[in-house]
């Protein structure tokens, strides 16, 4: 038996590209939170421009993040009703309560970790500099101990944001690629993706005559794309494959959304274990290895906005009763093209703002403290 | 403001609860979420409003859809209430089956006893009256579209032109007037019937005793216990169906 359905009421998408863009900023920032603290705590091997890089796409990704967020309400000088009605049962409530703290601890995190950058502004030339290290409010040192509990608590916080944001679609029952545990975790593991382009784009962005990361950044980053690529590949076709209602293999677009996923997220793989080599013992010129840095971190912000994009926005146009349809075209406006542009625009924005707070150091004399003592 | 207070003190511990355990389905399992608390949310106490569509008796003729559409002013392209229709083949090409070629299915919200659309909620402005009817304060939504993904039957949307949740609410500013609702009163065909669940001698009431063993409700298996009952309904259009939208496109070569 055929069955047509012959009077086709499309169906609007009910959350727009917004909300990927909130997932792919937000993962971000709770993922660098989580390498800032394994570098933190690795600080013989890693270096200071390397953890500031990932402090930085921790706070950034976690100012970035939210605003996209209120893009998605359809009202959103309504947000107030967040704080006015709280709703312990839904997970998008909750979400409101745990965001404005992991913002904020974020922020705070990347302060106290850059105050001694802020502080060595002081001997910058120009006016802009001197007056922005006044932002490191006094020259009290922070002990290491105290560093690393901040870190652990933003850690916390960032994992406060990763379960809510993962429950919150997976407790959407009536699509079942949603509801399911593969795609939360899905969005976890590939949110280390996302940090590590991140990062690789600030450190890029960095001021410094020399491009070289150490032995030890290299191996956090290769290490943190290597895994996060073969989980999400392990992760992958079993989030395709569990859908109660329809085959994912059975749609020739989903089929190649499936391998253009794979194709991204096995270039990242292949790329990080290319280019993350020790630079101090590589032979390959300054320029290129600049250039492998810039395409890994573009190839896994790919792979993280992409399956944001497919497990997000595509599985929307999958009809939940009827035979369809469930149309869906990328706009030029402000929910679409525009919104997007718009968001990594504010990131870069800021990312080159914030870059230009480390200075590479001017004199020797300058007392080191604990924080700054692997640098270069 | 007491009972504000204490609400939202039980309401923050229930949440603290539901943190450490952090399953997926707590959030939705367990006690019904009706939001329902305020006095000016309780509705008709004592009732239970459901709808009984027959499908024998509809024409597709749409009467309910632009009766709806006038009453509640939705905008254009948008409904509360729409029929389905379908094209029905035997795969040997023929376009006969035994009974019928085409199927009318009208679709409308469930009002289900189980609305998964009001616990995802997040600033409880959809809630469920006591009569069984599921509402939206749309002074409070904050149009997250949350409640839209939540409904397994695509009967909510966002409204383009107050930019909040939309649904059908049965009529209800009708049905407290003592007046049938739009479509009810527009159906051509009298296959649209409604009333108090809780009413032993309602037409309702008969109709489902009379045709216990041919009611069905839409995807039964979901656990939300829809409140639209039909009857002659076929079992491949009560899950989901497994069919083929017709795109309706003029500059194509059959135009």
């Amino acid at each position: 038996m055929n069955i047509t359905e012959v009077l086709v009421q499309p169906q609007a998408m009910a959350w727009l590209p917004w909300a990927v863009q909130y997932f792919f900023y937000i993962g971000s920032a709770y993922a660098a939170a989580v390498l800032f603290l394994i570098a933190l705590l690795f600080e013989k091997h890693t270096s200071h421009r390397l953890r500031a890089a990932l402090v930085l796409t921790l706070a950034i990704g976690a100012i970035v993040g939210p605003l996209a967020l209120t893009g998605d309400l359809h009202q959103p000088g309504r947000a107030w009703h967040f704080y006015a009605h709280i709703t312990p049962w839904s997970w998008m409530s909750l979400g409101s309560l745990f965001l404005p703290v992991f913002s904020g601890l974020a922020v705070v995190t990347a302060w106290l970790y850059l105050r001694q950058d802020l502080i060595n502004l002081r001997n910058q030339p120009g006016k802009v500099l001197p007056i922005i290290s006044k932002l490191s409010l006094g020259e009290w040192v922070l002990s290491r101990r105290a560093m690393l509990m901040v870190s652990a608590i933003t850690v916390l916080s960032g994992i406060t944001i990763a379960i809510y944001t993962g429950a919150e679609i997976a407790v959407v029952k009536s699509r079942s690629l949603w509801h399911q545990p593969a795609s939360p975790i899905l969005w976890f593991v590939t949110a280390f993706m996302g940090s590590v382009g991140f990062a690789l784009l600030i450190w890029l962005l960095l001021p410094s005559q020399s491009k070289t990361l150490t032995s030890g950044d290299t191996n956090l980053l290769k290490k943190s794309v290597v895994t996060s690529g073969v989980l999400t590949l392990i992760l992958l076709p079993i989030w395709a494959s569990n859908n109660s209602a329809f085959s994912l293999y059975s749609s020739e677009q989903w089929i190649q959304n499936i391998a253009l996923l794979t194709l991204v997220i096995l270039g990242s793989i292949i790329f990080a274990n290319m280019t993350m080599r020790d630079d101090k013992s590589s032979t390959t010129s300054r320029v290129h290895r600049v250039m492998f840095k810039l395409c890994l971190s573009l190839i896994t912000l790919a792979s993280a906005w992409l399956i944001r994009w497919f497990t997000i926005m595509d599985v929307q146009t999958i009809a939940k009763f009827d035979a369809g349809l469930y149309p869906y075209q990328l706009t030029m406006d402000g929910n679409g093209w525009i919104g997007i542009i718009g968001m990594l625009g504010l990131w870069l924005a800021l990312a080159l703002l914030a870059s230009e707070l480390i200075q590479p150091k001017q004199n020797s004399d300058v007392t080191p403290t604990s924080l700054t003592l692997t640098e270069r | 403001m007491d009972s504000t207070k204490r609400r939202f003190l039980s309401a923050v511990t229930a949440g603290a609860a539901l943190i450490p355990v952090a399953g997926i389905g707590t959030a939705t399992a367990g006690n019904i979420i009706r939001n329902n608390q305020s006095a000016d949310r309780k509705g008709q106490v004592g009732k239970r409003y459901a709808m009984v569509v027959d499908l024998r008796k509809c024409v597709g003729c749409q009467a309910c859809t632009v009766g709806c559409s006038i009453e509640n002013q939705a905008p254009i392209g948008q409904f509360r209430t729409t029929v389905k229709q379908y094209e029905v083949t035997l795969d040997d090409g023929s376009t006969t089956t035994r009974e019928a070629k085409a199927f009318m299915l009208p679709r409308l919200c469930n009002h289900c006893e189980n609305p998964p659309c009001v616990a995802v909620c997040p600033v409880q402005a959809t809630f469920q009256r006591e009569d069984g009817i599921v509402m939206v304060d749309n002074s409070r939504c904050v149009a997250c579209a949350y409640c839209v993904q939540a409904c397994p039957y695509d009967a909510r949307f966002i409204n383009e032109d107050t930019l909040t949740a939309d649904k059908c609410t049965f009529c209800a500013h009708r049905l407290e007037q003592g007046l049938l609702p739009a479509c009810v009163e527009t159906c051509v065909g009298g296959a649209r019937v409604i009333g108090d669940l809780n009413d032993p001698t309602s037409e309702i009431r008969r109709l489902i005793t009379e045709h216990q063993d041919d009611i069905k409700v839409l995807k039964p298996n979901e656990g939300t216990n829809p409140h639209v009952f039909y009857i002659g309904m076929d079992e491949r259009f009560t899950s989901h169906i497994d069919g083929q939208p017709a795109i309706y496109d003029p500059q194509g070569e059959h135009a």
